[in-house]
């Protein structure tokens, strides 16, 4: 009795003192409201102040995969120096935050409510399962996030822009595009070697919905992300007849099955989404590259002769002389490109609010990137912003590894295929 | 026997924890988002690590596969309690129950797969357990109806009764509004106060006089009448309990589920929260959970002020990896010279002279590959 | 008649396929087994190990040729284990086992983030003598690489039971495995025991990673490190303190995820994805029926 007694005093107690100590809190209610902007001047919200806007970034940057996230920031960065030096957008200067999730989910949830807090939105946002995790927040408090992945999950978020066309409609368009030429059939069968998670099932979507569509036969074999292993996987689609492999996997997986294919004479073709690192053309995987494997992407190959292409080289170069031009640093810049599209747009509207920025991306049916990506169109929610994709090879002259083969390819199922049906 | 009997707390200990309850209290008074999410991921993990801390450090069942427990407490909260949509199923219980149901219902996994335990010691038991972390992330990813697979499910807010946990409705207390995450703080506060409590009680009790001597000697715990493989299984549904608890708390937190929160790392995590809180130390789970789930978050925005940030990845060092190596440098030091962990050190701070017993060299004969 | 042949050639196949990825399974167990029988640790810090020899053999062999790169790489990762042994673990307050495993944990967090860092967004090639080339025989075909995988573990575990059998290092390693009181106590040095103990396992586990990096894997990337996680049932299932469990458990794993990851096609719905879970199902089988793996040390109670 006097134990209890004693419990309920103590937390009497504590209640009493701590509710009299935040008595004088800061937090306390004083009446404040946002935009409160004279008439005529832009209307301001969260992360915008009258000299600087600032837009975060909330990808790896020390974990398994932080050189793509560095990578990717550092190209980011040089596109908002070139904006600041043109004079910003609104007559403010972009800053750039940068947050290290470290390549784990509970990480991006505990930084989130900081990164809300602090920008008005965020141009590149890594870990689709990280996306999804804080859709809550996204959504409630309608941030605009450009998610460094292109899973069509995420089409689900509103204000998730991915600046793209999603997986399943890429591997739609590769597998049409391999039909037009002849490397598959209707009759034919395909093998898709995934991961069981975000980007595998993404891929396997779109060639389930390929395969009903075209008449083509989808043989299915999963891989563990941690497996390097593929070998077993691509002899069981070599024993099923297949003549195209699609890869639903990231780079490592997919040059692994090039180098059985080409090692056991294996007369098949790779289909993947360019995750493909340009060393791995100095590897004795080379050949099996050069000869076995069709990819696809969103952006077109950094060392192609568009102009865009030329000008990003050449700032990269002048300010990191040391590190190679890679794929996800021309990723980090052409996704700063299209958030500042939405600034800008934002800017136009004289609004520079969170729900500025939802509308000013619902009005953005075309992002001017110079020809560096496929076209855009952010206008319907809940629909990809392209159905088109480029298709690419591998190729060894390149610095950063692919060759265009086609620009702008888009299937004419990829233009009725729904997403998640 | 490492848990003091009960006895008064000496007058420094008892005025520093009513200290460090005051602050907590009037925490979310003041601080900002960061550090509500910091602190409520911390407590959290402290539900979850003190019921690994009674697993492995008071019985002695090595287990790398708490993470289970958070998950399937998380996601079976979600799935009581939520309603059904067209990617997934829910039962739409009140969410009382459905948490409630979520903890008894990981209580008999735990039961479940206590016989595991029966069977293997040691590493044996913790690599063993460690399938179970895969067949979780298997039945996680696959059974997207209950779970929305990899994309995760929805999240009901909480209601007890009047009180309202989700963001429809904030409270104003002392003029200060609170919203969802300074609400849940009281909640996660409650609850690591009460976990922390009951398990003290449990360890200090007759049941936890077995599970010591069951760590200890197997053989000489079944000749003084102890039913080892009963106790195996019930160290094993406590430890289910509290990583249940932890799991709903720490799925209140996002409101969404995703199956990579209950992943191999996340077991890693806590098993090295409880080694570097002091092993068999109740007290020492709630410094270590915040050592690991807090601490490289700390690190990283302090290292944000640093301006490293003007190369490219490879030449660099940048901030994120100063924070990871700092964080793994205070980690080996950590375990390597605090001995008996952040406990001996929460132990200097709060006066207890005596310092509390532990076994010496650890853990004799569960971790070694004699008997 | 002619299907059932072809049956045939595919199963020996994934079976085949599973001996040569066994064997690379069968490595890296190798290194733990020999760190754990010595100091009773389970090696957390295996795949930093593994990372930094396959890292410093393909910078290395790239200006010097393969096999000094391989020293090169072997006597990293050694030293690396030693260092593990003689700067940290000897010098830990917490003496426990447990204790000891995650500080190899922090070992490996330091390890893996200085290597990623510096391997950053690339593939290092090998420059391996064997490259991409293969074995073709009755219509199967198996990369020389995994071959010379196989020979290597074989060698080395033949190599390794008559160390212990005719050796003092040898003869201190079984005396310490068997009881680490004793042991010292009839004068076995410890000290060294433990730590050359850890530079083997070291060595091992660079020679593995050296393997893993090889055809058909492209090179040395960061995600090396996965692979040594997915040895670990491995190490167990043959019996942690085993040399020929390690070799035995190894093959058992590689093969029954090659056989499974060939057949899940026809188990559909909730069996794919099988082959990333076999190993462990394999593991609880194997635990549940000898709880000490199929060649550990039985755990004998007097009272």
């Amino acid at each position: 009795m006097t134990l209890r007694f004693r419990a309920a005093r103590t937390v009497v107690a504590i209640a009493v003192v701590a509710t009299a100590v935040s008595a004088c809190s800061s937090k306390a209610n004083s009446g404040t409201d946002a935009g409160n902007a004279p008439a005529g001047a832009v209307k301001t919200g969260v992360g915008v102040t009258a000299d600087t806007i600032k837009v975060g970034v909330l990808t790896d940057l020390s974990g398994p995969i932080a050189p793509l996230g560095k990578n990717g920031l550092a190209g980011s960065q040089l596109f908002f120096e070139q904006q600041n030096a043109k004079g910003g957008v609104c007559g403010r200067k972009i800053e750039l935050v940068a947050y290290d999730n470290k390549y784990n989910v509970q990480n991006s949830v505990s930084l989130f409510p900081t990164v809300n807090a602090e920008v008005i939105g965020l141009t590149n946002f890594s870990g689709a399962a990280d996306v999804l995790a804080v859709q809550q927040s996204i959504k409630k408090d309608k941030m605009v996030v450009l998610p460094s992945s292109y899973d069509s999950s995420l089409l689900s978020i509103p204000t998730a822009a991915i600046p793209g066309s999603p997986y399943d409609i890429e591997t739609i368009n590769g597998i049409s595009y391999l039909i037009e030429q002849k490397k598959l059939a209707a009759g034919d069968t395909l093998a898709v070697i995934h991961y069981p998670t975000g980007i595998g099932l993404n891929v396997l979507s779109g060639a389930r919905a390929a395969g009903k569509h075209f008449g083509v036969k989808v043989v299915e074999q999963e891989v563990a992300p941690s497996a390097t292993e593929v070998t077993a996987q691509v002899n069981a689609a070599r024993a099923a007849g297949a003549k195209v492999i699609v890869m639903g996997t990231a780079g490592t997986q997919t040059v692994a099955a090039a180098s059985v294919v080409q090692a056991t004479g294996y007369d098949a073709t790779i289909l993947a989404t360019n995750l493909i690192s340009a060393a791995a053309l100095a590897t004795p995987a080379k050949d099996a590259l050069l000869n076995k494997v069709v990819l696809t992407s969103n952006t077109v190959p950094l060392s192609s002769d568009n102009p865009a292409a030329k000008a990003f080289g050449d700032a990269w170069k002048a300010k990191f002389p040391d590190t190679l031009v890679t794929a996800s640093a021309g990723a980090g810049y052409v996704f700063a490109q299209v958030f500042n599209a939405i600034l800008e747009k934002a800017c136009d509207n004289k609004d520079l609010t969170r729900d500025g920025l939802i509308t000013a991306l619902r009005s953005l049916t075309s992002v001017d990137s110079g020809g560096l990506q496929v076209d855009l169109d952010f206008s319907k929610a809940g629909q990809p912003a392209s159905r088109t994709t480029n298709i690419l090879k591998p190729d060894a002259d390149a610095f950063d590894g692919v060759k265009l083969v086609q620009a702008g390819y888009s299937a004419d199922f990829a233009k009725q295929y729904q997403p998640g049906s | 026997m490492s848990e003091p009997r009960r006895r008064r707390l000496p007058g420094r200990g008892q005025a520093l924890t009513v200290g460090l309850l005051v602050v907590a209290v009037a925490t979310p008074f003041y601080v900002g988002p960061f550090w509500l999410q910091v602190g409520l991921t911390a407590m959290a993990y402290a539900v979850a690590a003190i019921g690994l801390a009674i697993q492995v450090g008071v019985a002695g069942q090595l287990s790398l596969a708490h993470a289970v427990f958070m998950g399937s407490g998380a996601y079976l909260y979600s799935f009581l309690g939520g309603a059904s949509t067209g990617q997934v199923t829910g039962l739409g219980w009140p969410p009382w129950l459905a948490a409630l149901g979520a903890i008894v219902l990981t209580a008999l996994l735990g039961a479940l797969c206590s016989p595991i335990s029966a069977r293997l010691r040691g590493l044996y038991l913790g690599v063993a357990s460690l399938g179970l972390v895969f067949i979780a992330s298997h039945v996680m990813q696959r059974f997207g109806a209950l779970t929305g697979g990899p994309g995760g499910r929805e999240v009901p807010p909480l209601r007890l009764g009047p009180l309202d946990f989700s963001d429809d409705t904030t409270w104003v207390i002392a003029n200060v509004p609170f919203h969802q995450a300074e609400k849940l703080w009281m909640l996660g506060l409650a609850v690591l106060a009460g976990a922390y409590l009951v398990a003290r009680r449990m360890v200090a009790g007759r049941g936890g006089l077995a599970l010591h001597m069951m760590r200890d000697s197997e053989i000489g715990a079944a000749a003084m009448g102890i039913t080892v493989w009963r106790y195996k299984a019930s160290a094993f549904v406590i430890a289910a309990v509290y990583g249940a608890t932890g799991g709903v708390l720490l799925a209140l937190l996002t409101g969404w589920v995703v199956p990579e929160s209950f992943g191999f790392d996340a077991s890693v995590n806590l098993l090295i929260m409880v080694v570097i809180g002091g092993l068999g130390s109740i007290r020492g789970a709630i410094p270590g959970a915040v050592f690991v789930s807090a601490l490289p978050l700390l690190i990283a925005r302090q290292a944000q002020s640093i301006p490293l940030i003007s190369g490219t990845g490879d030449s660099i060092l940048g901030p994120g990896t100063l924070s990871t190596f700092l964080y793994a440098g205070l980690f080996i030091v950590t375990i390597m010279f605090a001995s008996g962990g952040l406990d001996r050190l929460v132990a200097l701070a709060v006066g207890t002279r005596r310092p509390q017993r532990r076994i010496a060299g650890g853990l004799p004969g569960k971790y070694a590959q004699e008997g | 008649m002619k299907w059932k042949k072809h049956l045939v050639t595919r199963f020996l196949e994934a079976v085949l396929n599973g001996v040569s990825l066994g064997s690379l399974y069968s490595l890296i167990a190798l290194g733990f087994v020999i760190i754990f029988r010595a100091t009773g640790v389970m090696n957390f810090a295996h795949s930093s190990f593994l990372l930094a020899g396959a890292y410093v053999t393909a910078t290395v062999s790239a200006k010097s040729g393969f096999l000094v790169g391989l020293l090169a790489g072997v006597v990293t990762a050694a030293a690396l284990g030693a260092f593990t042994q003689l700067v940290i673990l000897r010098f830990s307050k917490d003496k426990s086992h447990l204790g000891l495993s995650v500080l190899s944990l922090g070992v490996n967090i330091l390890a893996v983030t200085e290597i990623t860092r510096r391997i950053g967004d690339n593939t290092l090639p090998l420059h391996d003598p064997w490259a991409a080339s293969v074995w073709q025989f009755a219509g199967i075909t198996v990369p020389v690489s995994r071959i010379a995988a196989l020979a290597v573990a074989a060698a080395l575990l033949t190599g390794f039971l008559l160390l212990f059998r005719f050796t003092r290092w040898g003869l201190a390693l079984r005396v310490s495995a068997a009881d680490r009181e004793v042991a010292a106590l009839v004068g076995v040095p410890m000290g060294r025991v433990s730590w050359t103990s850890w530079a083997i396992g070291g060595a091992m586990a660079a020679l593995a990673g050296m393997f893993l990096a090889g055809f058909p894997a492209p090179g040395v990337e960061p995600s090396l490190t996965n692979s040594a996680m997915r040895a670990f049932p491995a190490a167990v299932l043959g019996g942690l303190d085993s040399i020929p469990g390690a070799l035995v458990g190894g093959l058992a794993i590689g093969i029954a995820e090659s056989v499974t990851a060939t057949y899940e096609g026809h188990l559909g719905g909730f069996g794919s994805g099988a082959s990333g879970l076999v190993a462990y199902v394999v593991l609880f089988a194997v635990l549940l029926l000898r709880p000490d793996g199929l060649f550990g040390t039985k755990v004998v109670s007097r009272v």
